[in-house]
């Protein structure tokens, strides 16, 4: 027995040995002259690289980063801040704040340097290229037992344009009764005191800013899953008032001197932003994105009860996140520009061109409940949107056409097994028909198609619906303009397959594309028969979209999608208003102008007058109109009805002549530009400055405004040559 | 000034230090909140914004002398019409006090937290929960005060307490603990007191009492019903009382609206004699709080986070809003006061959030409210365009069709009101043009009736005549009308006739000389399934109550009871002794039903014919045919089973209770075959999970 413990101690002190030796020739190598320059003394480990500096305290992980001009701290108390408790301050300082989840589902949280709780912290740096790491015991340690006990590795990399703060390695003591549930890294770095002259940007809708020197009436901080939650998991009901999904994994920090953007660039899926502004908890500013490792799942126990629990297996993934750090303070106008960048390099920008177009939603036909099965109503038939958009086209070629409730029975009887043409509008031939002689005229046609819901009870069946993690059929109240209806799941091989048969199909039918309704927007795991966590849910519909031919439209994509979007549909044209964002901004219009064109949800039902077309001109966004040709009331009783109260074409001609007019005649004439910056010139007046010399300034103001020789009217926009 | 109160002046520099930027009201960027109105069959449809959150304005904590803050928690709040001023009656936990703010954009606000009384004494609000405002006067409800505050709004100088008035018809009972309060420039005031189940409290100026108004009916029990019904007294329906009101309003000709939470008409408006003009056609239990305007259109809230408006007559105009988690502009909590800005602007006290939000109108709504200020004044045709343009904005938008429909009966376009009207589901209307339309029709085609009615009455009897001369001219007609009717399905079918004429001969004969096949039975059945379903298509609008189901569903419902009842007759008289086989019991119920089988579609065709003038004749008619059936049953039953009258009263009321048991048994079956099922259900997935 002796000898093996002999044997153990001497294998350890080679290994100490080795990895000392090993540590001082990376050392050594380093400090050659090549990139990166690795120092340190007893309190603190640095690395330079390029134009940066990381340093880093040995004892509490506490980091600095340094240009020439400014720092970046990891997080820190201000020195006159006398009132912060010691749970607070562990938050801001401590490089992670665990959450963790009890067996029955209940959520603490520890801060690893939390003197008040006392978790106990071993760190063991190493170096690394560019970087060093840090291998990190915890131990909640108020808890006697049980606790949690967790090691894992962070990583800090020193980029050409900032950092890269890394997550791996994650082991959990499998007798922590207690389970890893999420972690906030670094929750402090780029925070700031009190009211300042800074802002925070958040890719909230259209994009939001958070002014940092105005006091919030908001009282919670901002929490947006990225992607939206996982409904397979957590709840299926979505609220009334479901703010806009978060899309793009990234927020901005700007202070006084110097700004920061933050991009999650992996585990995206599993990524929550926060921000909080002084008066919630403390009086510090700051934003810092949390990662999901356990969700608690809502078990089926029989007879409609449930119970909570852990998620049995951890989520699969290593967070990263990469602070690009600049040593001037950006405008939203420059975090677009820069962050455009960023995602062109990473090949995840759309790759079309935009061209300004009205859209035209016609919906063609829906069923209604008869005494015996169901009556077809016909709203619209292919000779009538042939008439109708013949008629419009005196306006000018400038449309797409997207059809939905075309296939037989009409919207709600829509399933994506297959997509035969009701003969009541006119069938195979008529649409094909139609989309030649729309062809002829310069205009594009899409079909409408859901491929990931269905209503409830229309068709979907099998092993084709998902199943949540409780063996039930994910099922989403989804609400569509104030009222909800009940929708089904497929799984994402479904989806997958049946994307060849759709680009056969629509090639039948002479289409130019899809317009797809949830495929970029929804991303959830399915469990039992078909089993895919959210990351494999999304590689799966990448793999699908990107090998399809044809157009492809998305509802408000997600990030993963927008290379394979060539028009993007329902565009925000506002953020969602949380009490805690101080303004809209065209953030998202300025990151994807000239790649793709934006069209809006349709406006005739949501009609909020001239202010709202010319929000259009202003954020760079097509309109789109619902019409049919038919009267609306026809629609009564059939599940259309629920978000369709207004649509015939005879009532909204002028209105879509009007909006040709208004929006499209103007922006054309940025096609294809970037939206290169925005600034407010007066009181209600934007100057929208495109890459192509052109300007459009937007007057929301109740007086006309003059500039280059142009008066710009009330509620009206003008283009000028830039000066 | 004789006494004076003690005011705490928040402005400038002081407002800046303490509230600084908190209260600087945020420039509006409010998402449009979408919402619903009354469509057709009074559901809920979706519809184009009617308001859009614009600003709001933070209730600012109290910052005690400790430096701490304490968290306002604002109960009410009313707006002075005359300037502008907001009134919020703060309720939190440190300093209970009334806010005056000039706006809603105005950051700076005076406060009152005490007065000096008449006896010199400094008293301190203990827990306001209401405030008013009048022409001259502020009015504040505390419930532990037990007292109405009465003060001059232009200085908060103090006038005068009401409390509890010395009068005999009050009640000894009565606590005075004021909860609420309105007020209108005649000096009238009305007081909601906490649990008070005799409605709301009419006050003169000088706090004396007059009386109450507005109580809420009692509920009534199955029971209560039935002893009312029967004229005895119910000593627990004497006891029991409605739901104590929970709020009130007042209109600008001063009549009284009350608002009673968690009651199946919550808002209600009364006339001076405290009887109840209208409910709103939508109720919503949630409703906690209401405002009427100049106009009469009432705006609620609802506790839920929902503000609901009605134009002056209660029909249902917009609607949005709806509780959210999130902390979004616009999104209510908790609302517990509702009014509107001189400027037309909603203004919502949310006591959650501890906010005041306004919301300022679409061109959507200005139209709405437009075109219903054309209706309220009876300008129908004026109000036309208005209607239309609400329309283009939503089809389904009922109050349009109803304004229309007017409209169209002033311009004699009958059969444009009958449509609107239907689609509006206003039957009363629909009765008046449909009677318009029928009218003018037997005006203009009477003599194309008459005439050929008298030439067919006059044909008809000179082929009688031929016929009888003539025997043989007719005899090859006869004699196929014959064979038709010889044939045993056609010669089981007539015998519905003999039914009519002598039903117990009839019975008899089913009984003992088997006149009538099982299969003319069952295609009689058919015949009632089939009247169940052409009913629903032939029943004339006004008449037609019944919705369009499930084809299946009205087969099964319609046939199942009455098989049921054949089956339940068949076992109580088997334990009774009665005679009647099944099979016999199966062919004479249907029959006993001849008078339905042959008199329902001619009455449904005749629904169609008749308004609401003529409804006694259709209900007369339908009652006779019913009551027809059941004396025929009784008969049935009498001779069937050979009982007498009483034993076959007898035997058909066992028969209804084994039908009620039958049903219960079933039900009881369904849930322990549905637990059991989800029971073994469970287990498989456990066992399949693992």
């Amino acid at each position: 027995m002796k000898a093996i413990w002999k044997a153990i101690i001497t294998m350890s002190l080679v290994a100490a040995v080795a990895a000392s030796v090993g540590s001082y020739a990376y050392l050594s190598r380093a400090s050659k002259g090549d990139d990166p320059e690795i120092s340190g003394g007893e309190d603190n480990m640095e690395v330079s690289y390029g134009r940066f500096t990381l340093k880093l305290d040995r004892s509490t992980l506490h980091f600095t980063v340094s240009s020439d001009s400014h720092t970046w701290d990891s997080g820190s108390i201000d020195p006159g801040d006398e009132a912060i408790t010691s749970l607070r301050e562990a938050f801001l300082v401590s490089p992670a704040t665990i959450y963790s989840l009890s067996p029955t589902g209940g959520e603490t949280s520890f801060s690893m340097f939390d003197t008040g709780h006392a978790p106990t912290t071993t760190i063991r740096l190493s170096s690394e290229p560019n970087g060093i790491r840090a291998r990190i015991g915890v131990v909640d340690g108020k808890r006697a037992a049980p606790s949690l006990s967790l090691t894992f590795n962070i990583h800090y990399i020193l980029n050409q344009d900032g950092l890269t703060l890394k997550v791996d390695g994650i082991e959990e003591n499998p007798e922590s009764t207690n389970k890893l549930s999420r972690i906030a890294l670094y929750p402090g770095f780029g925070s700031s005191y009190k009211l300042n002259s800074g802002y925070m940007l958040i890719p909230d809708g259209s994009g939001a800013i958070i002014d940092l020197s105005k006091k919030t009436d908001a009282q919670s901080a901002l929490q947006l899953s990225t992607y939206g939650k996982d409904f397979a998991v957590n709840a299926s009901k979505r609220s009334y008032y479901a703010a806009e999904q978060l899309a793009l994994p990234m927020y901005g920090i700007a202070g006084e001197d110097s700004s920061m953007m933050a991009m999650v660039e992996s585990g995206q899926e599993y990524s929550e932003l926060n921000a909080k502004v002084m008066g919630m908890a403390d009086d510090y500013n700051c934003a810092y994105f949390r990662f999901l490792f356990r969700d608690v799942i809502y078990q089926y126990q029989g007879m409609d009860q449930f119970k909570t629990v852990p998620q049995a297996e951890m989520n699969s993934f290593e967070p990263s996140v990469h602070y690009k750090l600049y040593d001037s303070p950006l405008s939203y106008s420059e975090y677009a520009s820069e962050y455009r960048q960023y995602l062109q390099g990473k090949n995840l920008l759309p790759k079309s061109s935009s061209s300004a177009k009205l859209r035209l939603d016609f919906l063609m036909a829906d069923s209604k409940k008869a005494l015996f099965g169901e009556d077809l109503v016909k709203m619209t038939s292919a000779d009538d949107v042939k008439s109708i958009v013949d008629e419009l086209s005196n306006e000018g070629n400038r449309y797409e056409v997207s059809l939905r409730g075309y296939t037989a029975g009409g919207l709600s009887h829509s399933y994506p097994y297959s997509l035969p043409v009701d003969g009541a509008i006119g069938g195979n031939n008529g649409v094909h028909a139609l989309i030649s002689d729309l062809h002829d005229k310069g205009i594009s046609t899409n079909l409408q198609v859901d491929m990931l819901r269905s209503l409830e009870g229309k068709g979907a069946s099998g092993n084709d619906l998902a199943l949540n993690v409780s063996q039930k059929q994910v099922t989403t109240n989804d609400y569509v303009n104030g009222t909800s209806n009940e929708f089904q799941r497929l799984v994402p091989s479904k989806t997958a397959s049946l994307m060849k048969e759709y680009e056969r199909r629509a090639g039948e039918l002479g289409a130019d594309g899809f317009d797809f309704q949830s495929l970029g927007f929804d991303l959830y795991s399915t469990f039992f028969h078909e089993v895919n966590t959210r990351s494999q849910s999304k590689k799966a519909y990448v793999d699908a979209i990107s090998s399809f031919g044809l157009g492809r439209h998305m509802r408000k994509p997600n990030l993963y999608m927008l290379p394979y979007c060539d028009g993007y549909l329902d565009a925000p044209v506002a953020c969602s208003s949380f009490l805690i964002e101080t303004e809209s901004i065209p953030f998202l219009s300025m990151l994807l102008s000239g790649k793709v064109n934006l069209y809006s949800s349709p406006i005739n039902l949501n009609y909020l007058g001239r202010e709202q077309l010319l929000k259009m001109v202003d954020y760079g966004v097509c309109p789109s109109y619902l019409l049919t040709k038919e009267e609306t009331m026809l629609l009564i009783d059939s599940p259309t009805s629920s978000f369709v109260h207004t649509s015939e074409y005879d009532l909204w001609k002028d209105d879509v002549a009007d909006a040709y007019r208004f929006v499209i005649e103007t922006l054309k004439q940025v096609d294809g530009a970037t939206f290169s910056s925005r600034e407010q010139i007066s009181q209600n007046v934007f100057r929208n400055c495109y890459s192509n010399g052109k300007d459009i300034i937007v007057n929301y103001g109740d007086s006309p405004y003059a500039i280059g020789g142009k008066e710009v009217p009330s509620l009206g926009s003008a283009v000028i040559d830039h000066e | 000034m004789k006494t004076r109160s003690k005011l705490i002046l928040f402005f400038s520099s002081l407002a800046m230090l303490i509230a600084g930027l908190c209260l600087a009201p945020t420039i509006a960027f409010g998402l449009p909140t979408s919402g619903e109105v009354l469509g057709p069959d009074s559901q809920l449809v979706s519809t184009q914004p009617s308001y859009v959150a614009k600003s709001r304005l933070r209730i600012e904590d109290v910052l005690t002398g400790g430096g701490f803050e304490i968290a306002s928690s604002p109960e009410d709040m009313c707006v002075d019409h005359e300037d502008g001023s907001i009134y919020v009656a703060d309720n939190n936990s440190d300093t209970k006090r009334i806010l005056k703010y000039e706006s809603p954009a105005s950051s700076s606000f005076v406060q009152l937290d005490s007065y000096i009384n008449e006896s010199n004494q400094t008293v301190f609000f203990k827990n306001p929960t209401g405030v008013a405002v009048n022409g001259q006067h502020l009015f504040v409800a505390d419930k532990l005060l037990q007292k109405i505050v009465v003060f001059d709004k232009a200085d908060f100088s103090f006038v005068k307490e009401i409390a509890r008035p010395d009068s005999i018809l009050v009640g000894s009972a009565t606590r005075f603990a004021p909860t609420k309060v309105a007020a209108d420039d005649k000096g009238n005031i009305y007081a909601v007191l906490e649990g008070l189940t005799n409605g709301v409290m009419q006050l003169d100026g000088e706090g004396n009492f007059v009386s109450y108004i507005g109580a809420n009916e009692t509920t009534k029990s199955l029971l209560t019903s039935l002893q009312q019904f029967f004229g005895v007294q119910s000593e627990g329906y004497l006891l029991s009382s409605g739901d104590p009101v929970t709020n009130v309003a007042l209109d600008s000709k001063g009549l009284l609206y009350t608002i009673t939470n968690k009651s199946a008409a919550a808002l209600k408006k009364l006339n001076t004699s405290g009887n109840t003009i209208f409910s709103t056609d939508y109720n919503d239990i949630n409703t906690v709080a209401a405002f009427v305007d100049e106009d009469g259109n009432i705006f609620s809230a609802q506790s839920d986070g929902h503000v609901t408006i009605y134009d002056g007559y209660g029909s249902l105009l917009f609607r949005f809003g709806g509780r959210g988690e999130e902390e979004i502009m616009g999104v209510l909590k908790s609302p517990t006061a509702i009014s509107v800005l001189p400027n037309g602007e909603l203004l919502v006290l949310d006591k959650e959030a501890r906010m005041l939000v306004t919301y300022q109108m679409t061109d959507f709504a200005k139209l709405v409210f437009k075109a219903v200020s054309y209706y309220k004044d009876g300008l129908y045709l004026e109000g036309e365009s208005s209607w239309n343009e609400v329309l283009k904005y939503n089809a389904k938008f009922v109050l349009a069709y109803k304004a229309l429909a007017r409209a169209s009966m002033k311009k004699a376009d009958y059969n444009a009101a009958l449509k609107q009207f239907k689609i509006a589901g206003d039957k009363a209307g629909y009765s008046d043009a449909f009677w318009q339309i029928r009218d003018s029709w037997i005006r203009a085609n009477l003599g194309y009736v008459v005439i050929p009615l008298a030439v067919l009455v006059l044909a008809y009897a000179v082929i009688k005549a031929i016929i009888a001369r003539r025997q043989t001219f007719l005899a090859g007609p006869r004699q196929f009308v014959r064979n038709i009717g010889g044939a045993p399905v056609v010669r089981d079918l007539g015998f519905t006739f003999s039914f009519l004429r002598h039903p117990r001969d009839a019975v008899y004969e089913i009984k003992f000389k088997k006149r009538v096949s099982l299969i003319g039975a069952i295609c009689l059945y058919a015949v009632f399934v089939a009247l169940q379903i052409l009913r629903v298509y032939l029943t004339g609008y006004l008449f037609n109550d019944i919705g369009r189901n499930d084809g299946l569903q009205t087969i099964l419902m319609s046939t199942l009871p009455l098989l049921l009842l054949v089956v339940c007759n068949y076992y109580v008289s088997t334990v009774r002794d009665g005679e009647g086989k099944l099979k016999d019991i199966f062919i004479s119920f249907i029959y006993a039903l001849s008078p339905y089988l042959l008199l329902a579609l001619p009455l449904f065709l005749l629904s169609n014919a008749l308004t609401y003038n003529e409804q006694a004749l259709f209900y007369i008619l339908s009652g006779l045919i019913y009551l027809w059936c059941a004396v025929n049953i009784v008969l049935t039953v009498m001779e069937l089973h050979d009982y007498s009258f009483g034993k076959a009263i007898i035997n058909i009321l066992l028969t209804l209770v084994c039908f009620i048991l039958v049903i219960a048994f079933v039900f009881i079956l369904y849930v322990l075959g549905y637990q059991l099922f989800n029971y073994i259900f469970s287990i498989f997935k456990e066992v399949a999970a693992r």
